[in-house]
């Protein structure tokens, strides 16, 4: 799943622990599996091969659930979360240090657009040949949000599952505390630069440092804009979401990365807890 | 730090809540995840009557030992299985009447010779949905004297997110009575009843600790209600009754234990009117044990046909049985339930102790057959 992931719960014996905590991996394992685009045998690759076939692909129970989601995170971002905008990768090759042409973006820029799929559950079809969807903003928090379920299922009212940075919340400490969750600095990755009481739900954060490149001094993170298809300029460099799930707190940390200067306001108007840093790990302000 | 959520969040976490594995699944009804066998066996002994309330027979009064083995298995996504059997065995004498010889009555016992054996077998499938659950119930139950047949229908509604649940159920009974016949001694032969059973119920969470469940119940009973070894039993051939039960749990979050508390208010057509009160505390000791005292009130008034003793020749209803004269009685409770990650451990014991002066309001004289009893069970429970 990228970066470290972790179990952390209270449980009767460590004998419990350790079988919860393999439920909770088993379930991980099995997102990862099924929402890989790394893996060619993964049901997301079958479905971006059959999508772009005449007669569309019919999409599982889960997998619809998701592209409802996604459907919704669309349309309450004004389109900047779109999980069709990962082609734009094609072009934009953060380990060839290179920014892509006008003309090259232009070749893929009408590949991407939610608005360009036709979704009607249960099939999904590409509107425009070569479109490709990428779950990289969802399957990982869905997965830490399941695995925390599998663990409450599992009698477990303690503990955390974190995924990459991400956590979704089992429950608050026996005694009732909440864990303490530290916010990286953007820059410093072994430093926190603040720390976030979490009781339930989920926490999530999207910097700008997770991928980037240095082209003739001037800096390109991974938040590609999916309208324009360049990346997100700002001095915000990290923002952190506190919402009921994993899941959406990692969709509002996203757009309110590529939200770039209106980030606070956006995060105001949904009405999440959220702290944004800018490249010293200093509170974001607005210029 | 508390925010207002907009439309915006509410779509997003609804979008959210709509996939598996998620938290709207797991709210929805739905069958245990593993399968739980179970054994369980109790000690049930009345104590020996003094001599100066037995008139004629044994000092003895009942001893039971049940065993009881339970299964219960999810089956599929949806539906469930759970079985019970019971096997009890029976040993002592029993009150065949009271007579008023002296200036007290005094019991009419059995001899200490009454020996039986009883096998009772239920079954209850239940499904789930989204919002509910409906259950099948069916059962046998086997006495040398005794047969009886049991169906019946149950289901919960859940609304308001599981806040609030509606519950309610029909039962059906119907048993057969062929009493031991004794030397010198006219009894039935071969009696029926039958006992239909309603109840309609609501629960509801009040916050984060505590949850109520109110529950009405009405009881058809028709066909033969007297006790066929009893002399000089003659009891209405319907009865019909009406109980009310209010229970009340609360999570203590600093104590961490919680306290139970039920009560039960009972009427019937027959006169009898009764409260139970009952208090339990579950103290968790650890993670793996818990501690569980309680005390149960209960006080009953008599029936409109009850007699103190036995009047040989009277015309009409009559029946001197203990149980339906007005006494009163505590139970005193302790129980111990160790847990681990897949077995329960549940060892408890009971004491049991009715009187007069135990009942609400006076009472004129005692019946001499009331009963004391000590209940101990040791039960264990595996999941797999």
């Amino acid at each position: 799943m990228g970066g470290p992931c972790s179990v952390r719960l209270y449980a009767a014996s460590a004998a419990v622990a350790a079988e919860v905590a393999q439920l909770a991996e088993a379930q991980v394992r099995r997102l990862e599996h099924k929402y890989s685009r790394y893996r060619a045998d993964s049901v997301l690759s079958a479905l971006n091969r059959q999508a772009g076939q005449a007669q569309g692909a019919l999409v599982d129970e889960e997998t619809a659930a998701l592209l409802d989601y996604a459907a919704a995170a669309w349309e309450h971002s004004d389109g900047l979360f779109d999980i069709t905008s990962g082609v734009l990768r094609r072009v934009w090759n953060f380990d060839a240090n290179r920014v892509p042409t006008a003309c090259e973006l232009a070749a893929v820029l009408p590949r991407v657009g939610w608005s360009r799929l036709r979704w009607e559950r249960p099939h999904l079809r590409f509107g425009v040949p070569g479109m490709e969807l990428d779950f990289g903003g969802v399957a990982k928090e869905y997965a830490a949000d399941c695995a925390a379920g599998v663990c409450r299922r599992a009698g477990i009212t303690s503990g955390l599952v974190e995924l990459g940075g991400d956590i979704a919340l089992i429950g608050p400490h026996p005694d009732g505390s909440p864990w303490l969750i530290g916010i990286r600095h953007p820059r410093q990755p072994e430093t926190a630069v603040a720390s976030i009481p979490l009781w339930q739900g989920g926490l999530a954060t999207s910097g700008d440092y997770e991928r980037f490149m240095l082209v003739e001094g001037r800096r390109y993170c991974h938040l590609l804009l999916p309208h324009s298809g360049y990346p997100v300029v700002s001095a915000l460099a990290g923002v952190s979401v506190v919402a009921d799930s994993c899941l959406v707190a990692g969709t509002a940390a996203t757009v309110g990365m590529l939200k770039g200067p209106q980030a606070q306001a956006w995060l105001d108007a949904l009405g999440v807890t959220a702290l944004l840093v800018d490249a010293e790990g200093q509170p974001f302000r607005a210029a | 730090m508390k925010k207002t959520c907009s439309p915006s969040l509410q779509a997003l976490t609804a979008a959210a809540m709509a996939l598996p594995g998620f938290s709207a699944p797991a709210l929805a009804d739905a069958p245990p995840d593993r399968a739980e066998l179970g054994y369980r066996y109790s000690q049930y002994q009345e104590d020996r009557m003094p001599q100066s309330q037995v008139a004629t027979g044994s000092q003895e009064r009942y001893d039971i030992e049940v065993h009881q083995f339970r299964w219960l298995t999810p089956l599929g996504e949806a539906y469930s299985l759970a079985a019970t059997l019971d096997y009890e065995t029976m040993s002592g004498a029993s009150p065949m009447g009271v007579s008023q010889t002296g200036t007290t009555p005094a019991l009419v016992m059995s001899g200490a010779s009454i020996a039986d054996k009883r096998l009772d077998l239920n079954l209850k499938a239940s499904r789930y949905f989204a919002e509910g659950n409906a259950s099948v119930t069916g059962g046998v139950s086997q006495e040398d004297d005794y047969d009886a047949v049991n169906l019946g229908l149950e289901g919960e509604l859940h609304f308001n997110q599981k806040q609030t649940t509606v519950l309610g159920g029909v039962g059906f009974s119907s048993d057969s009575l062929s009493p031991t016949q004794a030397p010198g001694v006219t009894r039935p032969t071969e009696e029926d009843k039958t006992t239909l059973t309603g109840f309609a119920g609501v629960a509801q969470v009040l916050d984060r600790v505590s949850v109520i469940q109110t529950t009405v119940t009405l009881m058809l009973h028709e066909g033969y209600l007297s006790d066929p070894y009893r002399s000089y039993d003659v009891r209405p051939d319907s009865r019909t009754a009406l109980a009310w039960n209010t229970r009340y749990r609360r999570w203590l979050d600093a104590a961490e234990a919680a306290l139970h508390l039920d009560y039960r208010l009972y009427g019937d057509d027959w006169g009898i009117i009764s409260h139970t009160l009952g208090v339990e505390w579950h103290q968790n000791i650890d993670a793996h044990l818990r501690l569980v005292p309680s005390l149960r009130y209960y006080s009953q008034g008599q029936a409109d046909f009850y007699r103190g003793a036995d009047v040989p020749g009277l015309a009409g209803e009559q029946s001197s049985d203990y149980r339906l004269s007005p006494y009163g009685a505590l139970t005193f409770g302790l129980a111990a339930v160790a847990t681990g990650h897949n077995w329960r451990l549940r060892l408890s014991g009971e004491r049991y102790v009715s009187d007069a002066d135990l009942a609400l309001g006076g009472v004129g004289q005692e019946n001499p057959g009331l009963i004391n009893f000590t209940l101990v069970s040791l039960g264990m429970e595996y999941l797999y």
